[in-house]
Protein backbone atom coordinates (compact mmCIF):
# COMPACT_ATOMS: atom_id res chain seq x y z
CA UNK A 1 0.00 0.00 0.00
CA UNK A 2 0.94 3.44 -0.74
CA UNK A 3 0.34 6.92 -0.23
CA UNK A 4 -0.95 5.84 3.17
CA UNK A 5 -1.56 8.73 5.97
CA UNK A 6 -2.27 6.87 8.98
CA UNK A 7 0.17 5.72 11.33
CA UNK A 8 0.42 1.90 12.84
CA UNK A 9 1.17 1.60 16.58
CA UNK A 10 2.00 -1.98 17.45
CA UNK A 11 2.49 -3.37 21.09
CA UNK A 12 4.36 -6.30 21.69
CA UNK A 13 5.55 -8.55 24.68
CA UNK A 14 5.00 -11.46 26.15
CA UNK A 15 1.75 -12.89 28.02
CA UNK A 16 0.44 -10.39 30.59
CA UNK A 17 3.34 -7.49 29.79
CA UNK A 18 0.58 -4.91 30.04
CA UNK A 19 -0.35 -4.92 26.09
CA UNK A 20 -3.96 -5.04 25.96
CA UNK A 21 -4.01 -2.12 29.07
CA UNK A 22 -1.65 0.01 27.26
CA UNK A 23 -3.02 0.22 24.16
CA UNK A 24 -6.36 0.85 25.67
CA UNK A 25 -4.18 4.18 27.66
CA UNK A 26 -2.95 4.66 24.47
CA UNK A 27 -5.79 5.31 22.37
CA UNK A 28 -7.55 7.00 24.68
CA UNK A 29 -4.34 9.59 25.30
CA UNK A 30 -4.41 10.01 21.14
CA UNK A 31 -7.88 11.02 21.51
CA UNK A 32 -7.77 13.13 23.73
CA UNK A 33 -5.16 15.12 21.51
CA UNK A 34 -7.95 15.12 18.65
CA UNK A 35 -6.22 12.11 16.67
CA UNK A 36 -8.58 8.99 15.73
CA UNK A 37 -7.92 5.80 16.70
CA UNK A 38 -8.88 2.42 16.02
CA UNK A 39 -8.01 -0.82 17.90
CA UNK A 40 -7.15 -4.58 16.87
CA UNK A 41 -5.81 -7.19 18.61
CA UNK A 42 -4.10 -10.78 18.08
CA UNK A 43 -6.91 -13.49 17.08
CA UNK A 44 -9.87 -11.19 16.80
CA UNK A 45 -10.94 -11.99 13.41
CA UNK A 46 -14.46 -13.31 12.56
CA UNK A 47 -13.32 -16.08 10.41
CA UNK A 48 -10.33 -17.46 11.56
CA UNK A 49 -9.92 -16.78 15.74
CA UNK A 50 -12.12 -19.90 16.35
CA UNK A 51 -9.86 -22.16 14.15
CA UNK A 52 -6.74 -20.79 15.84
CA UNK A 53 -8.00 -21.23 19.17
CA UNK A 54 -9.12 -25.15 18.36
CA UNK A 55 -5.95 -25.29 16.82
CA UNK A 56 -3.97 -24.20 20.13
CA UNK A 57 -5.83 -26.92 22.14
CA UNK A 58 -5.65 -29.59 20.26
CA UNK A 59 -4.03 -32.44 21.15
CA UNK A 60 -0.78 -32.24 18.73
CA UNK A 61 -0.33 -28.30 17.75
CA UNK A 62 0.71 -28.18 14.75
CA UNK A 63 3.04 -24.93 14.06
CA UNK A 64 2.79 -24.40 10.71
CA UNK A 65 -1.15 -24.67 10.89
CA UNK A 66 -1.20 -22.30 13.95
CA UNK A 67 0.86 -19.89 11.71
CA UNK A 68 -1.33 -20.03 8.56
CA UNK A 69 -4.35 -19.45 11.02
CA UNK A 70 -2.76 -16.48 12.75
CA UNK A 71 -1.67 -14.92 9.09
CA UNK A 72 -5.45 -15.75 8.01
CA UNK A 73 -6.48 -13.60 11.57
CA UNK A 74 -3.68 -11.26 10.44
CA UNK A 75 -4.88 -10.86 6.95
CA UNK A 76 -8.47 -10.08 8.05
CA UNK A 77 -8.11 -7.55 9.94
CA UNK A 78 -5.35 -5.44 7.77
CA UNK A 79 -7.96 -5.43 5.04
CA UNK A 80 -11.17 -5.19 7.47
CA UNK A 81 -10.04 -3.09 9.53
CA UNK A 82 -6.11 -1.71 9.14
CA UNK A 83 -5.77 -0.35 5.77
CA UNK A 84 -9.16 0.89 5.54
CA UNK A 85 -7.96 2.56 8.39
CA UNK A 86 -4.56 4.12 7.51
CA UNK A 87 -6.34 5.43 4.26
CA UNK A 88 -8.27 7.36 6.27
CA UNK A 89 -5.64 8.75 8.35
CA UNK A 90 -6.53 7.29 11.52
CA UNK A 91 -3.90 6.09 14.23
CA UNK A 92 -4.35 1.85 14.64
CA UNK A 93 -2.95 0.96 17.89
CA UNK A 94 -2.18 -2.62 17.57
CA UNK A 95 -2.06 -5.54 20.32
CA UNK A 96 0.73 -7.59 18.64
CA UNK A 97 1.41 -7.74 14.89
CA UNK A 98 3.38 -10.62 13.00
CA UNK A 99 6.02 -10.24 15.59
CA UNK A 100 4.28 -13.08 18.29
CA UNK A 101 2.87 -15.46 15.89
CA UNK A 102 6.44 -15.38 13.99
CA UNK A 103 8.35 -15.74 17.47
CA UNK A 104 5.82 -19.02 18.68
CA UNK A 105 6.55 -20.28 15.48
CA UNK A 106 10.29 -19.95 14.97
CA UNK A 107 10.84 -21.21 18.53
CA UNK A 108 8.79 -24.63 17.19
CA UNK A 109 11.29 -24.85 14.44
CA UNK A 110 9.52 -23.45 11.78
CA UNK A 111 11.48 -22.03 8.98
CA UNK A 112 12.43 -18.34 10.16
CA UNK A 113 12.54 -16.91 6.23
CA UNK A 114 9.18 -19.32 5.38
CA UNK A 115 7.41 -17.28 7.81
CA UNK A 116 8.55 -13.88 6.80
CA UNK A 117 6.99 -14.33 3.76
CA UNK A 118 4.08 -15.40 4.77
CA UNK A 119 3.87 -12.06 7.04
CA UNK A 120 4.79 -10.25 3.82
CA UNK A 121 1.83 -9.15 3.48
CA UNK A 122 1.45 -7.14 6.24
CA UNK A 123 2.27 -3.30 6.33
CA UNK A 124 4.97 -2.43 8.11
CA UNK A 125 4.00 -0.18 11.60
CA UNK A 126 5.31 3.31 12.36
CA UNK A 127 6.39 1.97 15.91
CA UNK A 128 6.73 -1.10 17.43
CA UNK A 129 7.46 -1.12 21.19
CA UNK A 130 7.99 -3.72 22.94
CA UNK A 131 6.63 -4.24 26.78
CA UNK A 132 9.46 -5.83 28.55
CA UNK A 133 8.60 -8.17 31.23
CA UNK A 134 10.56 -10.98 32.58
CA UNK A 135 8.78 -14.36 32.32
CA UNK A 136 8.69 -14.90 36.30
CA UNK A 137 7.19 -11.19 36.86
CA UNK A 138 4.53 -12.21 33.98
CA UNK A 139 3.44 -15.55 35.69
CA UNK A 140 2.64 -13.80 39.15
CA UNK A 141 0.45 -11.12 37.16
CA UNK A 142 -2.52 -13.90 36.75
CA UNK A 143 -3.42 -16.95 37.20
CA UNK A 144 -3.17 -20.37 35.03
CA UNK A 145 -1.68 -19.79 31.45
CA UNK A 146 -2.33 -20.61 28.08
CA UNK A 147 -1.30 -24.45 27.53
CA UNK A 148 0.27 -23.77 24.34
CA UNK A 149 1.41 -19.83 25.19
CA UNK A 150 3.28 -21.50 28.01
CA UNK A 151 5.06 -24.07 25.23
CA UNK A 152 3.82 -27.30 27.10
CA UNK A 153 3.48 -28.87 23.64
CA UNK A 154 7.33 -28.56 23.77
CA UNK A 155 7.83 -30.61 26.47
CA UNK A 156 10.34 -28.41 28.34
CA UNK A 157 8.49 -29.11 31.74
CA UNK A 158 5.33 -31.49 33.14
CA UNK A 159 4.39 -28.41 34.95
CA UNK A 160 2.28 -25.69 33.16
CA UNK A 161 4.05 -23.02 34.85
CA UNK A 162 7.74 -24.25 34.99
CA UNK A 163 7.02 -24.64 31.31
CA UNK A 164 5.51 -20.92 31.43
CA UNK A 165 8.94 -20.23 32.78
CA UNK A 166 11.13 -22.27 30.59
CA UNK A 167 8.88 -20.95 27.29
CA UNK A 168 8.42 -17.51 28.68
CA UNK A 169 12.35 -17.09 28.89
CA UNK A 170 13.03 -18.05 25.11
CA UNK A 171 10.34 -15.58 24.03
CA UNK A 172 11.44 -12.90 25.88
CA UNK A 173 14.97 -13.38 24.34
CA UNK A 174 13.62 -13.94 20.95
CA UNK A 175 11.85 -10.55 21.21
CA UNK A 176 15.39 -8.49 22.53
CA UNK A 177 17.10 -10.05 19.72
CA UNK A 178 14.28 -8.84 17.37
CA UNK A 179 14.02 -5.69 19.20
CA UNK A 180 17.79 -5.11 18.43
CA UNK A 181 17.87 -6.01 15.00
CA UNK A 182 14.69 -4.30 13.81
CA UNK A 183 15.27 -1.52 16.12
CA UNK A 184 11.84 -1.52 18.40
CA UNK A 185 11.48 0.39 21.41
CA UNK A 186 11.86 -1.50 24.59
CA UNK A 187 9.84 -0.16 27.44
CA UNK A 188 10.65 -1.67 30.76
CA UNK A 189 7.13 -3.22 31.91
CA UNK A 190 7.76 -3.91 35.07
CA UNK A 191 7.87 -0.71 36.81
CA UNK A 192 3.81 1.73 37.70
CA UNK A 193 1.77 1.89 34.95
CA UNK A 194 2.03 5.60 34.76
CA UNK A 195 5.92 5.26 33.97
CA UNK A 196 5.04 2.71 30.94
CA UNK A 197 2.61 4.74 29.71
CA UNK A 198 4.17 7.97 29.68
CA UNK A 199 7.19 6.32 27.80
CA UNK A 200 4.78 4.95 24.99
CA UNK A 201 3.05 8.21 25.06
CA UNK A 202 6.03 10.19 24.18
CA UNK A 203 6.75 8.03 21.30
CA UNK A 204 3.36 7.88 19.95
CA UNK A 205 3.53 11.03 19.84
CA UNK A 206 6.75 11.45 18.09
CA UNK A 207 5.20 9.09 15.44
CA UNK A 208 2.05 11.07 15.05
CA UNK A 209 3.28 14.43 14.66
CA UNK A 210 1.78 15.41 18.09
CA UNK A 211 5.48 16.44 18.94
CA UNK A 212 7.63 17.37 16.50
CA UNK A 213 6.80 17.20 12.23
CA UNK A 214 5.83 13.48 12.62
CA UNK A 215 7.15 10.75 10.54
CA UNK A 216 4.38 10.10 7.76
CA UNK A 217 5.48 8.33 5.05
CA UNK A 218 4.81 6.50 2.29
CA UNK A 219 4.04 2.85 4.05
CA UNK A 220 5.67 -0.78 2.67
CA UNK A 221 4.89 -4.34 3.23
CA UNK A 222 7.65 -5.87 5.38
CA UNK A 223 7.73 -7.80 8.38
CA UNK B 1 32.67 -73.16 18.20
CA UNK B 2 30.58 -71.67 15.90
CA UNK B 3 27.31 -70.24 17.39
CA UNK B 4 24.72 -68.67 14.90
CA UNK B 5 22.34 -66.34 16.08
CA UNK B 6 19.51 -65.98 14.02
CA UNK B 7 18.94 -62.12 14.73
CA UNK B 8 14.99 -61.41 14.21
CA UNK B 9 14.75 -58.25 11.62
CA UNK B 10 12.14 -56.28 10.94
CA UNK B 11 10.55 -57.07 7.54
CA UNK B 12 11.65 -54.63 4.67
CA UNK B 13 8.86 -51.59 3.73
CA UNK B 14 8.92 -50.13 0.65
CA UNK B 15 8.85 -46.49 1.12
CA UNK B 16 5.51 -44.83 1.12
CA UNK B 17 4.55 -43.02 -2.44
CA UNK B 18 2.39 -39.70 -3.02
CA UNK B 19 0.54 -39.54 -6.05
CA UNK B 20 -1.54 -36.07 -6.53
CA UNK B 21 -4.06 -35.68 -9.20
CA UNK B 22 -5.10 -32.59 -9.98
CA UNK B 23 -7.67 -30.58 -12.61
CA UNK B 24 -10.44 -27.97 -12.45
CA UNK B 25 -14.11 -28.64 -10.97
CA UNK B 26 -15.16 -31.67 -13.37
CA UNK B 27 -12.29 -32.50 -14.97
CA UNK B 28 -12.67 -36.02 -14.02
CA UNK B 29 -9.80 -36.60 -11.30
CA UNK B 30 -11.58 -38.97 -9.54
CA UNK B 31 -11.84 -41.89 -11.94
CA UNK B 32 -8.45 -41.13 -12.58
CA UNK B 33 -7.46 -41.34 -9.16
CA UNK B 34 -9.34 -44.74 -9.02
CA UNK B 35 -7.95 -46.17 -11.83
CA UNK B 36 -4.29 -45.56 -10.92
CA UNK B 37 -5.34 -46.56 -7.37
CA UNK B 38 -6.59 -49.92 -8.67
CA UNK B 39 -3.43 -50.58 -11.43
CA UNK B 40 -1.25 -49.58 -7.99
CA UNK B 41 -3.37 -51.87 -5.95
CA UNK B 42 -2.49 -54.70 -8.95
CA UNK B 43 1.01 -54.70 -8.14
CA UNK B 44 0.88 -55.48 -4.72
CA UNK B 45 1.10 -52.13 -2.63
CA UNK B 46 -1.79 -50.58 -0.72
CA UNK B 47 -3.54 -47.67 -2.04
CA UNK B 48 -5.58 -44.73 0.14
CA UNK B 49 -7.25 -42.54 -2.51
CA UNK B 50 -7.68 -39.42 -0.48
CA UNK B 51 -10.59 -37.00 -1.61
CA UNK B 52 -8.48 -33.96 -0.92
CA UNK B 53 -11.13 -31.12 -0.62
CA UNK B 54 -9.93 -28.34 2.13
CA UNK B 55 -12.13 -25.42 1.15
CA UNK B 56 -14.57 -26.70 3.71
CA UNK B 57 -13.75 -23.65 5.85
CA UNK B 58 -14.34 -21.31 2.97
CA UNK B 59 -17.44 -23.21 1.88
CA UNK B 60 -19.01 -22.29 5.16
CA UNK B 61 -17.77 -18.84 5.38
CA UNK B 62 -18.86 -17.48 1.99
CA UNK B 63 -22.41 -19.13 2.84
CA UNK B 64 -22.76 -17.31 6.20
CA UNK B 65 -23.92 -13.40 5.72
CA UNK B 66 -22.21 -12.23 8.79
CA UNK B 67 -18.76 -13.91 7.82
CA UNK B 68 -19.22 -13.74 3.88
CA UNK B 69 -17.76 -10.01 3.87
CA UNK B 70 -14.78 -10.60 5.47
CA UNK B 71 -13.67 -13.76 2.93
CA UNK B 72 -10.89 -11.72 1.02
CA UNK B 73 -8.61 -13.69 -1.32
CA UNK B 74 -6.13 -13.40 0.83
CA UNK B 75 -7.97 -14.94 3.89
CA UNK B 76 -9.44 -17.13 1.81
CA UNK B 77 -6.01 -18.96 0.46
CA UNK B 78 -4.78 -18.77 3.97
CA UNK B 79 -7.29 -20.89 5.66
CA UNK B 80 -7.63 -22.88 3.07
CA UNK B 81 -3.90 -23.55 3.26
CA UNK B 82 -4.21 -24.09 6.82
CA UNK B 83 -6.97 -26.60 6.64
CA UNK B 84 -4.74 -28.76 4.62
CA UNK B 85 -2.02 -28.41 6.92
CA UNK B 86 -4.23 -29.69 9.51
CA UNK B 87 -5.58 -32.85 7.38
CA UNK B 88 -2.06 -34.09 6.51
CA UNK B 89 -0.64 -36.09 9.02
CA UNK B 90 -3.57 -38.25 9.18
CA UNK B 91 -4.49 -38.28 5.10
CA UNK B 92 -0.86 -38.30 3.94
CA UNK B 93 2.16 -38.45 6.45
CA UNK B 94 0.50 -41.47 8.55
CA UNK B 95 0.30 -43.86 5.46
CA UNK B 96 3.11 -42.67 3.80
CA UNK B 97 4.90 -43.58 6.98
CA UNK B 98 3.60 -46.95 7.30
CA UNK B 99 4.86 -47.90 3.45
CA UNK B 100 1.49 -47.13 1.71
CA UNK B 101 0.67 -45.35 -1.53
CA UNK B 102 -1.30 -42.05 -1.28
CA UNK B 103 -3.57 -40.95 -4.61
CA UNK B 104 -4.99 -37.44 -3.70
CA UNK B 105 -7.71 -36.66 -5.56
CA UNK B 106 -6.66 -33.31 -6.08
CA UNK B 107 -3.98 -31.47 -3.69
CA UNK B 108 -1.79 -28.17 -3.49
CA UNK B 109 -1.86 -27.42 -7.19
CA UNK B 110 -5.69 -26.93 -7.35
CA UNK B 111 -5.21 -24.60 -3.88
CA UNK B 112 -2.42 -22.69 -5.98
CA UNK B 113 -4.56 -22.11 -9.53
CA UNK B 114 -7.51 -21.05 -7.19
CA UNK B 115 -5.39 -18.32 -5.76
CA UNK B 116 -3.71 -17.62 -8.85
CA UNK B 117 -7.27 -17.53 -10.37
CA UNK B 118 -8.46 -14.55 -8.08
CA UNK B 119 -5.09 -12.25 -8.42
CA UNK B 120 -2.74 -13.00 -6.11
CA UNK B 121 1.46 -12.93 -5.97
CA UNK B 122 2.54 -16.42 -7.58
CA UNK B 123 5.20 -17.26 -5.00
CA UNK B 124 3.53 -16.03 -1.95
CA UNK B 125 1.03 -18.58 -2.69
CA UNK B 126 3.26 -21.40 -3.96
CA UNK B 127 5.12 -20.94 -0.03
CA UNK B 128 1.97 -21.72 1.75
CA UNK B 129 1.85 -25.72 0.40
CA UNK B 130 5.37 -25.69 0.27
CA UNK B 131 5.25 -27.65 3.69
CA UNK B 132 3.00 -30.38 2.67
CA UNK B 133 4.84 -33.38 1.79
CA UNK B 134 5.40 -33.32 -1.83
CA UNK B 135 3.95 -35.98 -4.26
CA UNK B 136 6.74 -37.87 -6.41
CA UNK B 137 4.37 -37.75 -9.10
CA UNK B 138 1.76 -34.76 -10.39
CA UNK B 139 -0.97 -35.97 -12.83
CA UNK B 140 -2.89 -33.44 -14.57
CA UNK B 141 -6.36 -34.11 -15.96
CA UNK B 142 -6.77 -31.28 -18.53
CA UNK B 143 -10.53 -30.83 -19.14
CA UNK B 144 -11.66 -28.38 -21.37
CA UNK B 145 -13.89 -25.42 -18.90
CA UNK B 146 -16.86 -25.66 -21.00
CA UNK B 147 -17.64 -29.12 -20.86
CA UNK B 148 -16.11 -29.49 -17.06
CA UNK B 149 -18.81 -26.98 -15.88
CA UNK B 150 -21.58 -29.14 -17.13
CA UNK B 151 -20.53 -31.82 -15.20
CA UNK B 152 -20.05 -29.65 -12.40
CA UNK B 153 -23.58 -27.60 -11.88
CA UNK B 154 -25.82 -29.38 -14.16
CA UNK B 155 -28.20 -31.06 -11.55
CA UNK B 156 -26.81 -30.25 -8.41
CA UNK B 157 -28.70 -26.50 -8.65
CA UNK B 158 -32.59 -25.88 -9.85
CA UNK B 159 -33.67 -24.95 -13.09
CA UNK B 160 -32.60 -20.95 -14.13
CA UNK B 161 -30.01 -21.12 -11.10
CA UNK B 162 -27.43 -22.95 -13.29
CA UNK B 163 -27.78 -20.85 -16.15
CA UNK B 164 -27.82 -17.85 -13.97
CA UNK B 165 -24.22 -19.21 -12.85
CA UNK B 166 -22.55 -20.61 -15.00
CA UNK B 167 -21.01 -17.30 -17.31
CA UNK B 168 -19.35 -16.25 -13.85
CA UNK B 169 -18.05 -19.47 -12.56
CA UNK B 170 -17.19 -20.37 -16.73
CA UNK B 171 -14.77 -17.37 -16.67
CA UNK B 172 -13.33 -18.80 -13.00
CA UNK B 173 -12.54 -22.29 -14.09
CA UNK B 174 -11.02 -20.68 -16.99
CA UNK B 175 -8.55 -19.31 -15.07
CA UNK B 176 -7.84 -22.00 -13.16
CA UNK B 177 -7.38 -24.14 -15.95
CA UNK B 178 -5.12 -21.88 -17.46
CA UNK B 179 -2.96 -21.56 -14.03
CA UNK B 180 -3.10 -25.05 -13.54
CA UNK B 181 -1.14 -25.24 -17.28
CA UNK B 182 1.18 -22.61 -16.16
CA UNK B 183 2.08 -24.90 -13.08
CA UNK B 184 2.36 -27.89 -15.29
CA UNK B 185 4.73 -26.04 -17.72
CA UNK B 186 6.44 -24.17 -15.05
CA UNK B 187 5.17 -20.85 -16.04
CA UNK B 188 4.31 -20.44 -12.44
CA UNK B 189 6.28 -21.44 -9.35
CA UNK B 190 4.66 -24.32 -7.54
CA UNK B 191 5.35 -25.37 -3.82
CA UNK B 192 7.89 -28.34 -4.84
CA UNK B 193 9.69 -29.61 -7.82
CA UNK B 194 7.47 -32.52 -9.13
CA UNK B 195 7.37 -35.01 -12.06
CA UNK B 196 4.25 -34.17 -13.86
CA UNK B 197 2.32 -35.87 -16.88
CA UNK B 198 -0.72 -34.34 -18.11
CA UNK B 199 -3.51 -35.66 -19.26
CA UNK B 200 -5.00 -34.54 -22.69
CA UNK B 201 -9.02 -33.23 -22.89
CA UNK B 202 -9.48 -35.42 -25.81
CA UNK B 203 -7.02 -38.54 -25.74
CA UNK B 204 -8.44 -41.90 -24.50
CA UNK B 205 -8.20 -41.76 -20.99
CA UNK B 206 -6.92 -45.39 -21.40
CA UNK B 207 -3.68 -44.69 -23.74
CA UNK B 208 -3.50 -41.18 -22.02
CA UNK B 209 -2.95 -43.11 -18.46
CA UNK B 210 -0.06 -44.85 -19.64
CA UNK B 211 2.44 -42.27 -19.48
CA UNK B 212 0.82 -41.95 -15.70
CA UNK B 213 1.63 -45.46 -14.93
CA UNK B 214 5.09 -45.26 -16.56
CA UNK B 215 6.11 -42.16 -13.47
CA UNK B 216 4.54 -44.19 -11.05
CA UNK B 217 6.17 -47.55 -11.81
CA UNK B 218 9.31 -45.43 -12.41
CA UNK B 219 8.79 -43.72 -9.02
CA UNK B 220 7.56 -46.99 -6.85
CA UNK B 221 10.75 -49.05 -8.60
CA UNK B 222 13.14 -46.43 -7.99
CA UNK B 223 12.29 -45.77 -4.58
CA UNK B 224 11.18 -42.27 -5.12
CA UNK B 225 8.51 -42.50 -2.43
CA UNK B 226 8.45 -39.44 0.38
CA UNK B 227 8.55 -40.56 3.82
CA UNK B 228 6.65 -38.52 6.46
Amino acid sequence: MTGAQGFLIVLEGIDRSGRSTHAGLLEAHLRHHGRGVTRTSLGSSVLSADALRRAKRGRRPDPVEIALLSAADLAERVERVVDPALRAGLVVVADRWTGTPIARAELRGVDRNWLDRLFSFAPSPDLVALLDLDPEASLARRGEPDPYEAGLDLHLADDLRESYRLFGARLAGWFEAESRRRGWLRVPASGPVDRVEARLEAAADRIVGLIGSGRGRARTKAP
Amino acid sequence: MLIIRFVPTRPIRPPGLLVAVEGIDGAGTTAVASLLARWIERRGRRVHVVAWEASAPVRRAAADGRTRQSLTARVAALLVAAEAHRRTDDLVRRPIGAGDVVIADRYAWTGVARDLARGLEPGWIASLYERLPAPAVVVLVRERPGRAIGRTIDGRLPPGQAEAVAPAFGAFLDRVALALDDLAAGRSPGPWPARTVVLDPDGRLEVGLAPARDAIAAALDGGEGRAA
